[in-house]
């Protein structure tokens, strides 16, 4: 069992990091539907693919409730969170794809899966400050909030980042129970679990 | 263009997740050599303000493995759509001048010589695959099947395609193209 370390996670998520993973959820999405259409190398390695590509679709959703979840903490949160900590408190960040999954495709770890999408995010705001950088001459007053705020972004994210490292081992507590109620309530013909929206 | 000190030459098309990797992680001196890059014009964004960018080679045009694989990194629902579709199958005797592609996304722009970026509904990408309508790739980006290229470019009427006299009759099924125009009418609110 973990330790009763004080969670740093996201006690109430930043818009940013939800809409990162959501984003993220939309682009894996559309990979997956190509990928299903036949692109990519052919046979099996196209296959585990798309296996993964669902894998880690299914454990964002998880995080994306997980997320929407805190702004109201009903009891399924609390309860999560709880396992979060017993469970999943001593495992730090080890970024990167772990158990090999037959000819070359590996699996990432749920904190991978959800970094990469915190770092998509970042990667877009930060092409933005690039997009930005290239305007000629002195920029004028809005482009110059304009670039604060992405810089503000920016930081934030980059905030969010380290937080979620330091909670890698609690992430993949949440992401594998919560998929899996999403998946049980799929076969029930229950849907996906309401959590509300979570206010800019 | 040259690769950071130490490191191994970048590939033609590369993100700024690649840069930092070769460069340990450092965000800051990613962001300045982007940057740099950028302003001298050794690389362009290949639609700002997208993070992911072509290295040009003076004034000589990208080849198109290069123009595909910068666009399939770019935008995960990019696909092949109207005559530049119908051509690339065989179904149409007249070659497309620029590559029609559809994204079903917002796009500010797209800088690479040679493409022309169309934009479709949400739920567009979904729709076609549903149909059946995603039929082979150039390269990695998948096409549109004759039969939706023709519905698409019908319901949207944004795209080139060649003239009717230029088409093969005989691999474009009439009853096909109709059903895949009933498959998109669902997206015609969007639209």
């Amino acid at each position: 069992m973990g330790s009763q370390a004080k969670w740093t996670g996201p006690e109430v998520p930043s818009r940013l990091a939800l809409e990162a993973v959501d984003n993220r959820i939309v682009a894996l999405t559309e990979y997956l539907t190509v990928y299903r259409a036949g692109a990519g190398s052919p046979g099996r390695a196209r296959h585990q693919r798309i296996r993964e590509l669902r894998h880690d679709i299914a454990r964002l959703r998880a995080w994306s409730h997980y997320l929407r979840g805190a702004a109201r903490r009903p009891l399924w949160w609390r309860a999560l969170r709880r396992l979060g900590i017993w469970f999943g408190g001593e495992r730090h960040a080890r970024p990167g794809r772990r158990r090999p999954r037959g000819a070359g495709v590996r699996r990432l770890s749920a904190f991978s899966v959800v970094d990469r999408a915190l770092a998509a995010q970042l990667e877009d705001y930060q092409g933005r400050l690039l997009t930005l950088g290239l305007a000629r001459g002195p920029l004028a007053d809005d482009l110059l909030a304009t670039r604060q705020r992405l810089q503000g972004c920016v930081d934030r994210l980059q905030q969010e980042r380290r937080l979620l490292a330091a909670d890698a081992g609690r992430v993949a507590v949440i992401c594998w129970v919560l998929s899996r109620v999403v998946r049980v309530r799929g076969w029930l013909g229950l849907g996906e679990p309401r959590t509300g929206v979570l206010d800019p | 263009m040259n690769a950071p000190p130490g490191h191994a030459p970048l590939p033609p098309v590369f993100t700024l997740a690649d840069l930092k990797q070769q460069l340990n992680g450092d965000e800051q001196a990613a962001m300045e050599l982007a940057g740099r890059w950028l302003e001298s014009g050794q690389v362009r964004q290949v639609a700002p303000p997208r993070p992911v960018f072509i290295r040009l080679n003076g004034a000589e045009p990208p080849d198109e493995a290069q123009l595909c694989l910068a666009l399939a990194r770019t935008f995960p629902s990019v696909v092949v759509v109207g005559g530049s579709a119908l051509w690339r199958q065989g179904v149409s005797r007249q070659r497309d001048a620029l590559l029609h592609c559809a994204v079903a996304e917002s796009v500010d722009g797209c800088s690479l010589p040679g493409v022309r970026l169309h934009r479709r509904p949400a739920g567009w990408l979904e729709a076609v695959s549903r149909a059946g309508g995603l039929r082979g790739h150039l390269h990695q980006l998948p096409l549109l099947s004759a039969e939706m290229a023709v519905a698409d470019a019908a319901l949207f009427a944004d795209v080139w395609v060649p003239d009717r006299e230029h088409l093969d009759p005989d691999r474009l099924a009439a009853e096909g193209v109709a059903a895949a125009q009933a498959q998109l009418a669902t997206l015609r609110d969007d639209v």
